[in-house]
């Protein structure tokens, strides 16, 4: 009996050494994958970048919950751009040098992007960029998330050409992206034989447009290309209906316009049978994007979901992918890893361009409906290879046309207010 | 299981090699699994990476092909020699391609777009104008001078990048496709042509296809099995755009199904999904794939290896250590078993020894495992050690063993001899001794039972006791038994009880019972032990009966004695009052009378005496023939007429010492007594001698109450055919007072008695009622000679001064009547009435006295002790006995001491005095000695 027990206790000492051992091996703590998600949580860009902070912490707590990469967590570290370029240059200064972390998820205003950019490529560090935007641009240090202009502008501008007419009014927020949208289109209008009957910008944070509406019914374009970004949307829409416009008579073609913008909308009327162009929309019926509607709105309740979230959601995606690809969290690495992976997302396959670092992206074209979604009415048959630089300029010429806007802007990307805000803004053509 | 385990417990080897089979083999097995498996996933992992490094260069290369090929179109493009070309074909077209203006085109620009062609390795070339009339190609196939927008060729790959180039101002290429022209897959790249910010058309070229595969069928680094595999995504399947390497038809021919079990690389590659794992080939072959989506071409691709190819090189490091673990495995058990042996070995070899101590062998050595130097050989020398003390010890067991096997033996042989002993007893006891159970059976007796009741042993084992007890006992037993079950009220305890038995023959005898219990095994036994008494009561009541004559005897004696004494007294003062009355005659008379009556008394006491054994003898040798031829006379005159005497005497007869008289007495008395019984009838009287030898058989077997010696006998019988005697008479015959006959003193046959025990001889009675009476006696023959002293008659002694005597006696008569008569003869008296007087007397008187006559029967000192004392004081002064017992009697003890002389009482005065004159004057005794 005694044996018996001495026996089956060295069994039993055996078998505890080996799991301890094995424990000790295998449960080595491993330190988290450190992220960076830089958005702004107050401001004027606030409405539209926490719903991209979220739909990022969203899929970083997917991560998580499926074990995380490469044996870690990933930690997320949100910081506030305040919608102030100052800020966001210094948080992500704060991010790279100070937290360390591998990558940065962030930016929504090409002139926040702009700041920051420098940065990235002093540290040669690792952005993914999830909103669309005007081009002109490829940076080693930037993922490309959102659309070059060939894969939004250009296609809309086109399609609403074909559709409504050639005559166009352009009009736009007063800082980088909308500028360099309006020259594109109007390079693009020259060559498709169309014209730009009118352009205007307003500043952010603006909400008198009664004149410009005054302009657009005294002009009557077919159709106006709007690139105004953040709630001056809401006064303009409501301005336009007030002026007796309405979707038929002025259609307007918006380019920053999305589904959670809608939601801040005070009259449905006022946006319904406008339009825009974006890659995704809540209303594309896949099953990647009713799991990911599922998800998101479980989290944070009963929000609309617009392609920035998307791109952003996607972006940590494809960012893990590159991660277990390279097997690694080293931020050089994983730029050279992420240039070769692909999804399937909500908006479709997403692949990046080795040669731009720009998302391969299938073209969208909505109509408002009133339950404030779109309807897509058009859609390119295929992912659209990226084109940061369109064929009809040079790239010399993009070059010195944003210089000179950046000079105009005391070095900004946005126009300053230089007067109170009760004033007339001025209004400022483009000077190509 | 339990005796499994309880046969590996038996052995220390078997536990040890237990012990490794289930820890040391699986803990190595388990770690080689560990090793194996951490070494085949890091195998895995990097032909995954290798893997996916040649997936990513080949799509990088298949991408850096287009994206060249897009680089191209846009460079050629933008040369001023393409547009200017397509501005001259443009207007020339419009004229009709075999317009001469065309044709002068044509020939001008042909070379160029050639030279570009062949270099780039292109399939052919188009101009398209922005109306979508193909304006020109090279090859001039059917497409040519078609419309895109209108013409056959409008849905069309061509026509699809035409439009988007055109529309989205951007070059672009398409995927491949069957492209009905060419009779081929073709694939084309377009770009719009931009002239002054305006699009004036497009320039679209088309893939040499052939030359795409061969890029895409590069399968270096992919071994012999390796293949990349190309795809295009369709609603429910993957069709297959490039040739395989094991199928180089597979291009637009073959097709993989959603559905299909191994679609999911294809599937997921070309939906924009990367992936790598082990799968299963459309082959069916397992292989290791990695897979990832072409953007430019909207393709999946997976590239694989066969795994048996990708592992191959781990398979021969896997089979290496498979066997360097499987031959380390065998070679550390085969150590561990040789090392276990040799541990074991000694521990064996003392198991064995313990063994063969236990088996008793005796030459066991363990001197081999002695010099071991670990436990093993402590052990040993423990063992060693233990094993000579066990020796030792085992030898003085034996030692004991064969002392207690000695005793042992002489204890059983003591037991055996002790058992026969009893067995013995029992069975040769006289005593019967049988057991009987509580219900009265009789479960075992000895053969003294059967001897006593005359039965066989199987007769009465299992019988009832009853069966051995007379009619009138039976119930008595029964109470008894009954009472003692019920009660345990015993009856009998160890005590004998005379009853009576029955035998077979129904004979009732006397029986000594003792009964007593015993339990023998928890049974109650009673022990019965049966003595047949028959012989002994017949004994006894001889005994008894010789006793009761003796002490009649002894009666009998004292009475005679007493008598003597007094008629000494009587006798002495007759005689002497006749002395003194010599004149008167009536008073003599008288006297005389008083004489005569005395002298009757005198011999009716001698009879006494004779019967008592104590009459005075005067022992003479006779011859009793001559006796009986001399009494013949006499004995005739004293019986019936008719009776006749019948002698039948021996004349060799040898003497015998006896006293005549008593002899004569008893032959008198017989004849006597044989007359009377023959009564008034006639009948003969035969009276018989002989000398016979008598042995102690005899003797016993007929004379069994007397003390005979062996010897030579004489026998006188005196018979008679009288009326004879019954058994009760018989019985009685000898004792006194006993009579038959209404007269007489019933002293007869009881005198006769006496003097025949007096002469040593006995006496024997044979009778038969009707037929007749025989005496028989045994007389011992003499073996020496007597001389007889004859009593002398009277003679005067005359007076004279003769000295002083001392008498000392406790009877005052015979003191005074002593005193007087030897008075008469002289003499001073001096007297003392008993020993003590009679000894202070003689100190204080010693000079004067001259003899002492001395009474033997004396209260305080007897006549003997008196004696001594005198004889202390004066040695030779004559002391004279005198006792009314005879004379051989009264001397015996004094023979050798000095007595001078005996004097019978009665006595006459005249006899004391010529006794004690005599004595004085011879000085020495004149009795026999």
């Amino acid at each position: 009996m005694k044996k018996s027990i001495f026996i089956i206790t060295s069994i039993c000492i055996t078998i505890l050494s080996i799991t301890a051992l094995s424990l000790f091996f295998y449960q080595k703590e491993l330190p988290p994958i450190k992220v960076g998600i830089l958005h702004s949580m107050t401001g004027s860009m606030a409405i539209s970048e926490i719903p991209v902070m979220q739909a990022t912490l969203l899929a970083i707590e997917k991560i998580n919950a499926h074990g995380g990469l490469l044996g870690r967590q990933v930690e997320a570290i949100v910081v506030d751009g305040k919608s102030d370029e100052i800020t966001f240059e210094r948080e992500a200064k704060r991010l790279i040098i100070e937290e360390k972390v591998s990558v940065i998820f962030g930016c929504w205003t090409s002139a926040s992007r702009k700041t920051v950019l420098p940065i990235f490529e002093k540290y040669n560090h690792l952005l993914f960029y999830p909103v669309q935007y005007e081009g002109l641009e490829q940076s080693p240090n930037i993922i490309y998330m959102g659309a070059a202009p060939n894969q939004q502008i250009i296609p809309a501008v086109n399609w609403a050409i074909q559709r409504f007419g050639p005559r166009i009014y352009l009009m736009g927020s007063d800082y980088v992206f909308p500028h360099v949208a309006n020259w594109l289109i109007k390079k693009q209008a020259n060559a498709l034989h169309a014209s730009v009957v009118g352009e205007q910008y307003i500043p952010f944070n603006h909400y008198d447009v009664k004149k410009i509406i005054q302009e657009i019914k005294r002009l009557q374009p077919d159709f106006i290309m709007n690139t105004i970004n953040g709630d001056a949307n809401i006064a303009f829409f409501h301005a336009l209906r007030e002026e007796g416009l309405s979707a038929k008579d002025a259609p307007v073609i918006s380019f920053s316009l999305g589904e959670a913008e809608l939601a801040h909308m005070h009259d449905d009327q006022d946006i319904t049978g406008h339009y825009a162009a974006w890659n995704y929309f809540q209303s594309i019926d896949s099953q990647e994007n009713r799991d990911f509607i599922r998800a998101y709105q479980k989290k944070f309740g009963a929000q609309p979901l617009s392609d920035p979230m998307e791109a952003a959601w996607a972006s940590v995606h494809l960012w893990a992918k590159a991660v277990k690809s390279a097997q690694t969290d080293n931020t050089e690495s994983i730029r050279q890893s992420i240039v070769h992976q692909s999804i399937l997302a909500p908006e479709g396959v997403l692949s990046i361009d080795k040669k731009t670092q720009h998302a391969w992206k299938k073209v969208r074209i909505g109509i408002i409906r009133a339950n404030r979604q779109f309807e897509t009415i058009w859609s390119s048959k295929n992912p659209i290879r990226p084109a940061p630089y369109p064929l009809i300029i040079s790239k010399p010429e993009a070059d010195m046309f944003l210089s000179q806007l950046y000079e105009n802007w005391d070095q900004h990307w946005t126009q300053p207010v230089i007067k109170k805000k009760n004033n007339h803004f001025p209004m400022q053509k483009s000077q190509l | 299981m339990k005796n499994i385990l309880a046969s590996i417990r038996k052995s220390i080897f078997n536990e040890l090699m237990v012990l490794v089979t289930i820890i040391i083999i699986p803990l190595s097995l388990a770690l080689s699994a560990y090793v194996f498996s951490s070494f085949n996933q890091v195998t895995h992992q990097l032909q995954l990476a290798s893997l996916g490094s040649l997936a990513t260069a080949k799509a990088n290369t298949i991408n850096q092909y287009i994206d060249n090929h897009l680089n191209h179109t846009e460079t050629l493009s933008m040369i001023p020699s393409t547009k200017m070309a397509f501005k001259g074909f443009d207007l020339s077209f419009q004229q009709g391609i075999d317009s001469k203006e065309y044709q002068r085109i044509q020939s001008t620009y042909d070379p160029f777009f050639r030279r570009y062609l062949a270099h780039w390795n292109y399939y052919d070339l188009f101009l398209i104008d922005a109306k979508g009339n193909i304006i020109y190609s090279i090859k001039h196939e059917k497409d040519f001078a078609t419309n895109l927008h209108t013409g056959a060729y409008r849905n069309s790959d061509l026509s699809k990048v035409f439009q988007q180039s055109l529309n989205m101002l951007q070059s672009n290429n398409s995927t491949f496709s069957f492209y009905e022209p060419s009779q081929e897959a073709a694939a084309f790249v377009a770009t719009p042509i931009i002239d002054q910010g305006k699009a004036i058309g497009v320039l679209a070229l088309q893939f040499d296809t052939d030359a795409f595969y061969d890029v895409i069928n590069n399968l270096i680094g992919l071994g012999q099995t390796g293949e990349i595999v190309i795809g295009q995504d369709f609603p429910d399947k993957v069709l297959l755009t490039a040739p395989l390497r094991h199928d180089p038809d597979a291009a637009f021919q073959r097709s993989i199904s959603h559905s299909a079990s191994n679609a999911r690389p294809i599937r997921e590659g070309s939906q924009g999904k990367t992936g790598s794992g082990i799968i299963i080939d459309w082959r069916g072959e397992e292989a290791i794939a990695v897979w990832q989506y072409i953007p430019s071409l909207k393709w999946g691709m997976v590239v694989k290896i066969d795994t048996e190819e990708a592992f191959n090189q781990w398979g021969y490091i896997e089979k290496n250590l498979i066997g360097l673990i499987g031959i380390s495995l065998l070679l550390g058990s085969f150590l561990l078993y040789l090392f276990t042996r040799h541990v074991t070995k000694p521990l064996r070899q003392l198991t064995q020894i313990s063994h063969d101590v236990a088996a008793g062998k005796q030459s066991v050595k363990v001197d081999g495992l002695l010099h071991i130097n670990n436990e093993v050989g402590v052990l040993a020398n423990a063992f060693s050690k233990m094993l000579q003390q066990s020796q030792h010890s085992k030898l003085a067991l034996e030692d004991t063993v064969n002392r207690l096997a000695e005793s042992n033996k002489t204890l059983d042989q003591r037991v055996k001899e002790q058992i026969e002993h009893i067995q013995a007893i029992v069975e040769y006891s006289s005593d019967g001794i049988l057991t009987m159970d509580q219900h009265g059976e009789i479960q075992s007796l000895n053969p003294a039972i059967c001897h006593i009741f005359n039965y066989e042993a199987h007769e009465l084992l299992g019988q009832k006791i009853t069966k051995l007890i007379p009619e009138e006992y039976r119930g008595q037993h029964q109470d008894a038994l009954q009472q003692y079950q019920r009660n345990g009220q015993k009856t009998l305890n160890n005590q004998s009880l005379e009853i009576e038995g029955l035998r077979k023959s129904g004979e009732v005898f006397p029986i000594d019972l003792s009964i007593n219990e015993m339990h023998v095994d928890s049974n109650m036994l009673y022990l019965g032990t049966i003595r047949d008494i028959t012989n002994y009561n017949i004994k006894r009541e001889k005994i008894e009966h010789t006793q009761r004559l003796e002490s009649l005897g002894v009666l009998a004696g004292g009475i005679a004695h007493d008598f003597n004494n007094l008629l000494t007294v009587i006798l002495g003062n007759a005689a002497l009052a006749k002395i003194k009355m010599q004149n008167n005659q009536d008073a003599d008379d008288l006297l005389n009378n008083i004489e005569t009556a005395s002298e009757r008394a005198a011999a009716l006491c001698k009879q006494m005496l004779a019967y008592s054994g104590k009459g005075k003898l005067v022992i003479e040798n006779i011859n009793l023939t001559t006796l009986l031829k001399e009494m013949v006379n006499l004995l005739e005159v004293s019986i019936q007429k008719k009776i006749s005497i019948h002698l039948d005497l021996s004349e060799h007869l040898l003497p015998i010492s006896a006293d005549t008289a008593q002899i004569q007495q008893v032959i008198m008395n017989l004849v006597i007594n044989a007359s009377e019984a023959i009564d008034d009838k006639s009948g003969i009287i035969t009276i018989h001698t002989e000398l016979i030898d008598v042995d102690l058989s005899y003797i016993q077997s007929i004379y069994s109450q007397d003390d005979l010696q062996a010897g030579q006998y004489i026998n006188i019988e005196v018979s008679d055919t009288g009326c004879g005697m019954d058994k009760k008479t018989q019985a009685h015959i000898f004792e006194p007072f006993f009579t038959t006959k209404f007269t007489g003193r019933g002293l007869g046959m009881s005198a006769i008695l006496g003097i025949v025990r007096g002469h040593q001889g006995a006496i024997k009675v044979y009778s038969e009622k009707g037929k007749g009476t025989t005496f028989k006696i045994l007389l011992p023959c003499s073996s020496e000679s007597h001389h007889v002293i004859k009593t002398s008659h009277t003679e005067v002694i005359e007076y004279q001064e003769r000295g002083t005597i001392l008498v000392v006696d406790d009877e005052e008569g015979i003191r005074e009547m002593a005193g007087m008569a030897l008075k008469e003869a002289g003499f001073h008296i001096i007297y003392a009435n008993d020993g003590t007087e009679g000894v202070k007397a003689f100190k204080k008187h010693q000079k004067d006295i001259c003899a002492v006559l001395l009474d033997m029967t004396m209260p305080n000192l007897n006549g003997e002790e008196v004696f001594r004392a005198i004889k202390l004081i004066q040695t030779n002064i004559p002391v004279i006995l005198s006792s009314g017992y005879n004379e051989q009697d009264a001397t015996k003890r004094f023979i050798g001491k000095g007595l001078a002389g005996f004097i019978q009482k009665p006595y006459s005065p005249h006899a004391l005095q010529k006794k004690v004159i005599d004595i004085l004057k011879t000085g020495v005794t004149n009795f026999s000695e």
